[in-house]
């Protein structure tokens, strides 16, 4: 019926929406949103033709599944009365766009063989649940933890015997409670700077071997906290405003436990379920918790996994820019 | 009723140590007694399969992706571009 393909508009060097960006997938991307809309933002869901005529597309409607239907069922429409000719990209402009595309590939830093997690975060239950929206109750965001194969190795003591003990490496705890333990329930905020960790500690336990296989213990602690500076930043520090405190404050405190498997044949993670219990505090206009004045603290739950191996397990961190991987 | 039954079975079976899925024969891998809301609070926050239900469909997980399957395959592309990866933290 039509390819499903699913994007950020963010890009290590410029962002699909910016108009000096001048790669063949910016500017088509640029072509079919205009057709749409005169928004400001670029998010959204369109139908277009592969040579970036837009068949249909919607700025407001992406949560309303029946509204993406008859979105959807106009765009096949008009892609029958459509010609070959305004349908397909030339030749030309193929190889272009296939050309492009094998540059992208190229540079994925995807950490094949290492650890990759899924990190899920979600409210937990709490006294005041009854001032939250339903809609707001029900929320939780998806990210992914990268390690590569050297540092998936630190998640282990180094000799795998039962009751072997090893506190992971302090960077690699870090970048958990840096990248990962962040009030990024219902939308985005800012990774903390390294100089707000006040405590990254994670044990790795071994509780049992057998054959190739490794069973673990987990337990750990991690500490955020950051202080505002008293100036406005977008995105992380809210301007002054009725219920804003004047002392503006943010942070993460974050207990784990949990168990993994690793095995030693195969030299990887095969199991990995750790739940992070937390304390968060402090917010912003795009985490939509200065809105409702919702700063906490209150808890918020994250469950660690292994990812799975397919395209869409592979989405890079959100904050992988910051990761800082040569 | 059916997600109800399938996190109840997987809460179970979380909470008993000494049940492993990797192991030799007759020789089960031992794993930790973790606390007793540490499978609970797994199943609250992990995503039902209601909510999971949209990864079930085979993205391409960027616009260019998509433009270069959809004029190999003769078909139309439709692209879902957000702040942050809509399959990832969006």
């Amino acid at each position: 019926m039509l390819v499903p393909a699913a994007d950020a508009i963010e890009r290590p060097g410029k962002a699909l929406d910016d108009k000096t960006n001048m790669s063949f997938e910016s500017q088509l991307v640029r072509k079919i949103k205009t057709q749409c809309n005169d928004f400001y933002s670029y998010q959204g869901i369109f139908v277009a033709t592969p040579s970036g005529l837009l068949l249909a597309g919607t700025h407001h409607d992406a949560r309303d599944a029946r509204k993406v239907e008859k979105l959807l069922r106009e765009g096949l429409e008009k892609w029958k009365t459509t010609s070959p000719s305004d349908r397909f990209m030339t030749q030309e402009v193929f190889s272009k766009a296939v050309a492009e595309l094998a540059k992208e590939e190229a540079r994925k830093r995807y950490p094949t063989g290492g650890l990759v997690l899924s990190v899920i975060c979600r409210d937990l239950p709490r006294p005041d649940a009854k001032n939250v929206s339903e809609v707001h109750r029900k929320m939780y965001n998806q990210d992914y933890a990268w390690f590569r194969k050297s540092e998936a190795q630190a998640f282990l003591p180094e000799q795998p015997i039962k009751g072997a003990k090893r506190k992971v490496k302090r960077d690699l705890v870090e970048r958990l409670a840096r990248f990962h333990f962040v009030d990024l329930v219902r939308g985005h905020t800012s990774p903390f700077p390294q100089n707000t960790v006040e405590r990254a500690d994670l044990t790795a336990e071994v509780i049992d071997v057998n054959d190739n296989f490794v069973s673990l213990r987990y337990k750990g602690w991690t500490q955020t906290s950051e202080v505002h500076e008293g100036v406005h930043t977008e995105g992380k520090w809210n301007r002054p405003g009725p219920g804003i405190p004047k002392l503006q404050k943010r942070g993460v405190d974050a207990k784990l436990e949990g168990h993994a498997v690793y095995d030693q044949k195969a030299k990887k993670f095969v199991s990995f379920n750790v739940v992070v219990v937390t304390k968060r505090w402090g917010g912003n206009v795009y985490n939509a918790r200065a809105q409702f004045l919702d700063f906490g603290p209150a808890p918020m739950g994250i469950v660690l996994s292994l990812a799975g191996d397919n395209v869409a397990d592979r989405v890079p961190p959100l904050f992988f820019r910051s990761y800082g991987w040569k | 009723m059916s997600h109800f039954v399938t996190g109840t079975v997987a809460t179970l079976l979380l909470l008993v140590p000494g049940i492993g899925l990797y192991a030799d024969e007759g020789k089960p891998l031992r794993t930790p007694k973790l606390s007793a809301e540490n499978a609970q609070l797994r199943d609250f926050v992990l995503p039902n399969p209601s909510e999971a239900s949209y990864r079930k469909i085979p993205w391409r997980t960027s616009v260019l992706q998509g433009i270069v399957d959809a004029q190999k395959n003769d078909k139309p592309v439709m692209i879902y571009l957000m702040n942050g990866h809509p399959l990832g933290c969006t």
